[in-house]
C-alpha cells in the first residue's frame, strides 16, 4: 500500500480527528520533543532569534495577529504586553511580582490562623516566617536570572477609556510601537548574549555502537540580567542561606573549573584528553556562564516542586535551631512529598543546615521487590524461556449488534544473553483457538500442549550485539510482498547505562515522569519488570504483596494493586479505563512469571506467562542468525 | 484553550504554561506535521519540526496571549506553515527540486488548490470513516502504520500487543478495509 495515497487529501478537521482519536506519541517521544522545544526557545531567546507572528511562517498562509477589538480585552492584556523574545522575562517579572503579592496574602492569612493554638511555642511564628524566606531562597537559588536586572520593556499604559476612544488604526499603531521597542531591546540585549557547549564521551562519536556519551554541558552568559557576575558571588549567595555542608550535599557540582583554557563547542574524549571539571556555574574568559541543564545535574538529589499554600510546620524548637516541614505538591523522590528543613542560627544569621524529603517509610520488602524487577538482569546472564499472552478487546460491531470481544493469544520463544548482549525471539499468533479461562493457571495449562517446534515463525527479533533486527513474515496480501525491517538504533551497552542505585534513588522529573529513559539504563532483554514498576508500582500505597505461590517450580510472590489512572491498555471497552492487577514475580530473578490485568468490573483483560525458564548454564544458547541473505529495507 | 485560560496559566508560570500547551496540542501538531512531511522527512525531521513549532508558539506567547477565540487556529496555522517550510528545506536538501507546482505541494498547498481537491478530500474522509469502522485495535494499527509511518514493533509497544499480532491484525484489517471501501465505491487499484 502506498502510504501517501491512502491519506492523500485530508482536511484540517480530519487531521484533528486523527490526532484526537489516534494519538501516537509515547511519553518518551513527548518528553524528547518538549525538551527540544524548550531548548530552542531558550537558545533563540539568548541568540535573539527574532520571531513574530508575521515572520514566523513563510509558507502559503501567513498568520495575522488578531486585532484587539475591545478595550476590555486590551486592558486584560496589560499585564502581559511588553515582553519580547529575550526570554519573556519581563512578563515573568511582572507576573512574579503580582503572584508574590498573593503569596504574601496567603502567608499573612496562614500566619494569623497559625497563631491560634495556645499550646504553640511563642517562637514558632517568627520561625515560620524565617523558614518561608529560606525556602524561597532555596527554590530560587539555581535560577541564574534576576528579573529586576532584566531590561525594562515599555509598558502598556493606556486606560480602558483611552483604549476605547482609539480607532482601530490608532490602537494598532500604539501596539506596534510597543512591539518595535521591545524588538529593539531584544536586539540590543541579544548582542551581548553568548553560549558555548562541551560534550564528553568515550570512543569515536561517529561509531555510535561503541561510543559512550558521558555528558553534555550547554553554558550561557548574558551581559544583562544575570544575578551574579562571577563564581565568588554565587558562593557568597549560597553561604548566605545555607551552611557549607548543606551546599556540598545539595549542590555538589555548583562551581565548575574556569573554562577559559578549554576549547568550547567540541567533543572531548574522556580517555585521551584533559577536560574541565564541569559545574552549574563556571567562568569563561572572565565572564560567568551557567549551565542550561542545571536542574538535570541535580536529578539524583532531592527536588521539590510546586510549594503548597499550606502553613509550614515548625518543630524541634530551640533558641538557635528548629526544623521546618515545608509542604510541596511532590518531590523527585518516590513516595515522599514534603521538605524537612533543619535551620540553625549561625552567628546571628538563620541558615539551612540540612534538607531532606520526607514521607512514609518505604516498606523494605517492597523496595527489594521493585529493585529486583528493575534490575532483573543482575540475577542471570543467560536465559531461554517461552512466553504466552492472551488478551481481550472490543471488536467493531454494527449498530444494533451485541458487543463482541476479540480474544487473541500469542506464543513466543526467546533466548537472551544479557552480557553479550544478544537476543533472539520468534513469535506466532493464533486468534481463536483459546477457550480456557483468562488467568495464568489456565493459560499455563493450555501452553503445556504446545511444542516450540510447532510455533510458526511470523516474526523474529534478533540482536547480534551491534544492532537490533526485526523481521516479519510477508502477509498473504498481494500488495505486501514482505518487509524486512531493521532497527538502526544502536544496542545500549553497559557503558551507556547509568549506574542503578536502587529504587529509592529513582527520580521523577518536574513533570512527574520518571527520569528514566532506555538509553540511560542498563541494557536488559526479556523483562517487563522496569515497565511494570514505572507504570503500576511507583506509588507503594497503591499495591501490596499479598502472598506467595509456586508456579512451575519457581517461587513467586504475589503482588496486587489498583490502577487509578486512565489506562487505555487495560480495558476491554473504552469505558473500562481503570482497574486492577495481580503479578506473580519470580523471587530469584524478578522476572514477572505471570501478570493478570482486570478491567473495572473485575473481568480479566490481559494475561501473560513466562514458562520453561532456564537460566545460565541450563539455558539454550542464543542461536546465530544469518542476516546476510535478507533483503533488508530501511523502514 | 481560551485566551483567559492562557492568561491565568501565564500568570502562574511561563514554564507551566508551555508544558500545558505542549501536552494539550502535541499530538495535534504532530499529526499536522506528519501529514506534510510523511513523504520526505525522517522521524528526526518531524520531531525537529514539531519542536520548532512549539518554540514559535512559546515566543508568540511571550509577546501577548490575545487570540481571537481559541488558540487552536493559531497553532494549526503555525504548524502547517512551519511544516511546509520544512518540506521545502528537506526536499531541497534531498535534491528533489520540489517546486510550488509540484503535485506533492498541492496536497497541502493553498486554499485555492485545496478547493480543487474536494472530491479527493471527500474520499479521504470516507477512508478515515471506514478505518474507524474497523474497530479497535485495528483502527489504531492502520492509522499508526499508514498515517504515522510506525513500524509493527513500535505499534506493538504502543498498544501492548506483540509485533506479530500487530502484523497479522494489520493484514486482516487491510482486507476488511478493502471490502468496506469497495462497498463505498472506492476501489482504486493500488490504494490498498
Amino acid at each position: 500500500m502506498n502510504k501517501n495515497d491512502l491519506f492523500k487529501e485530508l482536511d484540517s478537521m480530519d487531521i484533528e480527528n486523527i490526532a484526537q482519536e489516534f494519538p501516537v506519541l509515547t511519553d518518551e517521544e513527548k518528553e524528547r520533543i518538549y525538551a527540544m522545544s524548550e531548548r530552542k526557545y531558550n537558545i533563540s531567546d539568548n541568540t535573539n532569534e527574532e520571531f513574530s507572528s508575521e515572520t514566523e511562517v513563510s509558507g502559503v498562509e501567513v498568520y495575522k495577529r488578531p486585532k484587539w477589538r475591545t478595550a476590555s480585552i486590551a486592558a486584560s492584556l496589560a499585564l502581559l504586553i511588553g515582553a519580547g523574545s529575550f526570554g519573556g522575562y519581563n512578563i515573568s517579572k511582572q507576573l512574579k511580582n503580582s503572584s508574590s503579592g498573593d503569596d504574601d496574602t496567603v502567608t499573612t492569612i496562614a500566619s494569623s490562623e497559625m497563631t491560634q493554638p495556645s499550646t504553640e511555642d511563642p517562637r514558632a511564628e517568627e520561625y515560620r516566617s524565617i523558614a518561608s524566606g529560606l525556602a524561597d531562597e532555596f527554590d530560587n537559588f539555581l535560577d541564574p536570572l534576576d528579573e529586576d536586572k532584566m531590561p525594562d520593556y515599555p509598558e502598556y499604559d493606556l486606560s480602558e477609556e483611552q483604549a476605547a476612544n482609539m480607532t482601530e488604526e490608532e490602537f494598532e499603531a500604539y501596539y506596534d510601537n510597543l512591539e518595535e521597542e521591545c524588538r529593539r531591546i531584544d536586539e540590543e540585549c541579544g548582542q551581548s548574549a553568548d553560549s558555548i557547549w562541551f560534550e564528553l564521551g568515550r570512543g569515536d562519536p561517529l561509531d555510535h555502537a561503541n561510543y559512550a556519551l558521558l555528558g553534555g554541558w550547554y553554558y550561557y552568559h548574558y551581559d544583562v540580567g544575570m544575578k551574579y557576575s562571577n563564581t565568588d558571588e554565587v558562593m557568597e549567595k549560597a553561604l548566605s542561606f545555607m551552611t557549607q555542608d548543606c551546599i556540598d550535599k545539595e549542590f555538589p557540582h555548583l562551581i565548575g573549573e574556569d573554562l577559559s583554557g578549554y576549547e568550547p563547542n567540541r567533543i572531548y574524549d574522556a580517555d585521551t584528553e584533559n577536560y574541565p571539571d564541569f559545574g552549574v556555574f563556571a567562568m569563561y574568559n572572565g565572564a560567568l556562564y551557567f549551565d542550561s541543564d542545571k536542574n538535570e545535574r541535580y536529578s539524583r538529589l532531592y527536588y521539590f516542586f510546586d510549594r503548597r499554600d499550606e502553613p509550614i510546620e515548625i518543630t524541634d524548637i530551640t533558641d538557635d535551631s528548629f526544623t521546618a516541614i515545608v509542604k510541596y505538591d511532590f518531590t523527585s523522590v518516590p513516595n515522599k512529598y514534603d521538605m524537612s528543613m533543619k535551620v540553625i542560627n549561625n552567628g546571628g544569621s538563620w541558615v539551612i543546615s540540612d534538607v531532606e524529603p520526607i514521607g512514609p517509610e518505604l516498606d523494605p520488602q517492597k523496595l527489594e521487590l521493585v529493585d529486583k524487577l528493575i534490575n532483573s538482569c543482575d540475577y542471570y546472564d543467560k536465559l531461554s524461556a517461552k512466553y504466552a499472552s492472551i488478551e481481550k478487546n472490543e471488536q467493531y460491531c454494527e449498530e444494533g449488534e451485541d458487543r463482541r470481544i476479540n480474544k487473541t493469544i500469542n506464543n513466543t520463544v526467546l533466548f537472551c544473553d544479557n552480557r553479550a548482549p544478544k537476543e533472539y525471539t520468534y513469535s506466532d499468533n493464533n486468534y481463536s483457538d483459546y477457550s480456557g479461562e483468562y488467568d495464568c493457571a489456565s493459560l499455563l495449562e493450555y501452553v503445556k500442549g504446545i511444542n516450540a517446534n510447532d510455533i510458526e515463525k511470523n516474526s523474529e527479533t534478533y540482536c547480534d550485539g551491534e544492532k537490533e533486527y526485526y523481521w516479519t513474515n510477508p502477509t498473504d496480501d498481494q500488495n505486501d510482498n514482505g518487509h524486512y525491517h531493521y532497527n538502526t538504533y544502536a544496542v545500549p551497552h553497559e557503558g551507556d547505562a547509568e549506574k542503578y542505585d536502587g529504587f529509592d534513588k529513582f527520580r521523577l522529573n518536574k513533570y512527574r515522569s520518571p527520569n528514566w529513559y532506555a538509553f540511560k539504563f542498563r541494557p536488559m532483554f526479556i523483562s517487563e519488570g522496569p515497565w511494570l514498576v514505572r507504570t503500576y508500582m511507583y506509588e507503594f500505597s497503591k499495591w501490596d504483596i499479598t502472598g506467595e505461590t509456586n508456579i512451575l517450580d519457581r517461587d513467586c510472590c504475589i503482588v496486587e494493586g489498583r490502577i487509578d489512572f486512565r489506562n487505555d491498555e487495560m480495558c476491554i471497552y473504552p469505558e473500562d479505563y481503570y482497574g486492577s492487577f495481580k503479578f506473580f514475580i519470580d523471587k530469584e530473578t524478578g522476572i514477572p512469571i505471570g501478570t493478570e490485568f482486570y478491567a473495572k468490573d473485575g473481568e480479566t483483560v490481559h494475561c501473560t506467562v513466562y514458562y520453561d525458564i532456564r537460566l545460565n548454564d541450563e539455558a539454550e544458547p542464543v542461536p546465530d542468525v544469518d542476516i546476510s541473505g535478507y533483503n533488508f529495507t530501511y523502514k | 484553550m481560551t485566551e483567559n485560560e492562557l492568561r491565568l496559566l501565564m500568570a502562574e508560570s511561563i514554564q507551566k504554561c508551555h508544558r500545558v500547551i505542549f501536552d494539550k496540542y502535541c499530538n495535534y501538531v504532530y499529526a499536522i506535521v506528519i501529514n506534510v512531511l510523511r513523504s520526505c522527512g525522517s522521524r528526526e525531521d518531524i520531531e525537529d519540526c514539531v519542536s520548532d513549532i512549539f518554540m514559535k508558539i512559546y515566543k508568540r506567547l511571550d509577546k501577548d496571549t490575545s487570540f481571537s477565540g481559541d488558540i487552536k487556529g493559531f497553532i494549526a496555522a503555525v504548524s502547517r506553515n512551519t511544516a511546509i517550510d520544512a518540506y521545502r528545506r528537506i526536499s531541497t536538501k534531498n535534491m528533489r527540486n520540489i517546486s510550488i507546482d509540484d503535485d506533492n505541494m498541492e496536497t497541502f498547498g493553498s486554499d485555492e488548490r485545496l478547493i480543487e481537491h474536494t472530491e479527493q478530500k471527500e474520499q479521504s474522509r470516507i477512508i478515515l470513516d471506514k478505518i474507524k469502522e474497523l474497530g479497535e485495535p485495528d483502527s489504531t494499527i492502520i492509522i499508526q502504520q499508514y498515517y504515522y509511518n510506525r513500524t509493527a514493533k513500535e505499534i506493538s509497544k504502543n498498544i501492548s500487543m506483540t509485533a506479530t499480532a500487530v502484523q497479522k491484525r494489520s493484514s486482516r484489517a487491510k482486507q476488511k478495509l478493502k471490502l468496506l471501501l469497495a462497498e463505498a465505491g472506492i476501489g482504486r487499484e493500488g490504494l490498498i
